[in-house]
């Protein structure tokens, strides 16, 4: 177990440092520089400059840069003027985090759910109908939802606030779109290994001893039937996180996706490589997570084995 | 009442004769695999549909813009936001750019997108993961290992920094997606080779003295084959989903060019004029890759030996 977690753990940071050093290396081979766009007199553009580290050799600038990076300092913003980019982060990434979980919750709920009625419904127009949800979750772009939800539920029907983020109502749009994608890879796996499930030899055993359906079902079936859905948190933690750069501009929510978006477009150089960096980092910890959860809850799994 | 026995007679008689060649000839058509794939994908109503649809767009994307007078770049100041009527079949946007025109000229760039990205990822994960599961040994370990460390790099935010590192347009888009894409289906052939190479039939290969080239070229890829079909037809939506995510962000294709990607963010930005604008883009995308979902489908179960 020690061993199977350490293994992870340096594959992990191998990862990390991987990442921030490819960050390192694509950002300084960018065309432009961002002072291109403002007018400067040569001197001050060599102090800004000077003050940002560019004059120096790169292998200098790599050194500092993963030095800062160590302590937590990611630069300043060089659009937004007197405004650290861990600041931003800090400012920007509870509202990400608050839209990222309400989605995970409800997505969870419904997904689960959904595959739960489609796998005990075999062969019943129910569970074409959670086949057919799960398709068609699968096929919507979240832009496209995000957007026509905006259009019908905000402007047609006025139920929901258009954008922002000030309160319960203003989240369930938001929360809406971004859950599609889940709620349609959670039922699919939700099904499958409820199919599974059913014909294995315990249920019948149960079902001989007497057991009442519910009961099957809540304290059998489910329990075990649960287990895959852990393999797939890690592909639906980077889904949810990518989703919120688009739906989080598509309702003018202040998190950190709308500022990855931004800083993309302003060519702000140390807000996408401090972004970066820590959606990398996060994602990767999340697979970590995800990998060592798997490892405990499932005895079945030689955690000195591969995974699948 | 009494009926009349009738009379029996040896005349009435004829021995039947033994005919062993007559019994073990064989009746039916014997069915390749191909055959039999192709029939039961036929046979499977959701996938014959998803194919039509699929073809119809592809037909539309040869030769749409060629159906109307009007170029796909071509404004019209005097014919704004027009929604879609008989002389501008899909309407028009701000710019008074025709919509039909660019709707389907935006479906060559994403289709094309679409297919090449897929292609090469699939190309070039069955190319490394067949070397490492062929080879086994120290190439495998070396192999695993790398991809284990780039598996875990979040694969929307390396796509996003080739962007801003890349000249905008198709060929930098491709790369960008080609460049950790093929991991998926490097990990597949992979396992499939693994479990082949042990098998019977290609130990009798061995014995016999054939070649390494002719094990792999007659036994290992045709074996492959159904599986690698089935995940480069279920690559494919997913690379039209990425252009266009990347695409509405502002970092995939250009205007004036088109794609749809591009189409649903100008959309999305001008539903509170021209709704249509949005739902012509929103409906194309959605369709096609329910298309491409569904046929994937269809083909994996078609292809799949265990429900022959």
């Amino acid at each position: 177990m020690t061993r199977y977690i350490l293994k992870r753990f340096l594959i992990s940071l191998l990862t990390v440092w991987l990442l921030v050093s490819v960050v390192f290396v694509l950002v300084r081979l960018l065309p432009g520089d961002p002072f291109s766009s403002e007018k400067l007199t040569p001197a001050i553009r060599a102090n800004l400059e000077a003050y940002y580290g560019f004059d120096q050799p790169l292998h200098m600038q790599y050194f500092r840069y993963i030095g800062n990076l160590l302590r937590g300092d990611l630069g300043f913003s060089l659009k937004y003027q007197n405004m650290p980019v861990s600041k931003i982060i800090a400012d920007s990434f509870p509202y990400s985090a608050d839209l990222g979980i309400r989605t995970i919750l409800f997505a969870s709920l419904v997904g689960i759910s959904l595959g739960v009625i489609a796998g005990l419904n075999r062969g019943k127009p129910l569970e074409y109908l959670c086949i057919v949800i799960a398709v068609i979750g699968i096929s919507l772009p979240d832009f496209i939802t995000g957007s026509l939800l905006q259009y019908f539920f905000g402007l047609k029907l006025g139920w929901f606030p258009v954008a922002l983020w000030r309160g319960f109502r203003y989240t369930v749009l938001p929360t809406l779109a971004l859950s599609f994608y889940t709620i349609a890879l959670l039922s699919r796996i939700m099904r499958t290994s409820m199919l599974d499930v059913t014909g294995q030899d315990y249920i019948r055993t149960a079902r001989a001893k007497g057991l009442s359906t519910f009961r099957i079902v809540w304290r059998h079936q489910l329990r075990n039937a649960i287990l895959p859905v852990v393999t797939v948190l890690g592909p639906i933690t980077a889904a949810i996180l990518t989703g919120t750069f688009v739906i989080e501009s598509i309702y003018a929510i202040p998190g950190m996706g709308k500022f990855y978006v931004l800083g993309v477009q302003n060519l702000d150089y140390t807000v996408i490589l401090g972004l970066t960096a820590f959606y990398g980092i996060f994602l990767i910890a999340a697979n970590f997570v995800v990998d060592i959860l798997y490892g405990i809850i499932d005895p079945r799994i030689a955690l000195t084995g591969r995974r699948n | 009442m009494l009926q009349e026995q009738p009379t029996l007679s040896p005349e009435l008689f004829e021995p039947i004769v033994a005919d062993t060649e007559e019994l073990e000839a064989i009746h039916r058509p014997s069915l390749t695999f191909w055959q039999d794939a192709w029939r039961k994908l036929r046979k499977n109503r959701i996938a014959t549909a998803s194919m039509l649809v699929i073809a119809c767009c592809v037909l539309l994307a040869l030769i749409g813009p060629a159906l109307v007078p009007y170029g796909y770049s071509a404004t019209d100041a005097s014919s704004i936001d027009i929604p879609p009527n008989r002389e501008h079949w899909f309407g028009t946007d701000s710019l008074g750019r025709d919509l039909w025109a660019r709707t389907w000229m935006g479906a060559r760039v994403s289709l094309l997108i679409g297919f090449v990205a897929a292609f090469v990822n699939s190309c070039l994960g069955v190319v490394i993961g067949g070397i490492a599961g062929y080879a086994g040994g120290k190439t495998d370990m070396i192999i695993m290992r790398i991809i284990d460390i780039l598996y875990a790099i979040p694969y929307m935010i390396v796509a996003i920094l080739l962007m801003v590192v890349l000249k905008p347009g198709m060929p930098s888009i491709i790369v960008a997606m080609v460049i950790i894409g093929w991991i998926k289906s490097a990990r597949l052939v992979r396992g499939q080779v693994l479990s082949l190479k042990n098998q019977e039939y290609v130990l009798a290969a061995r014995k016999l003295g054939a070649s390494n080239f002719r094990i792999i070229f007659r036994h290992m890829i045709p074996n492959t084959l159904g599986l690698i079909i089935t995940d480069l037809t279920m690559a494919v939506p997913y690379a039209i989903f990425t252009e266009a995510f990347l695409s509405y962000i502002g970092l995939g294709i250009q205007p004036p060019q088109s794609s749809w990607g591009l189409l649903a963010r100008y959309g999305a930005q001008n539903f509170r004029v021209a709704p249509f604008q949005l739902f012509i883009p929103a409906v194309v995308i959605s369709l096609t890759m329910l298309s491409l979902n569904l046929f994937g489908d269809g083909l994996r179960d078609a292809l799949d030996p265990k429900l022959r």
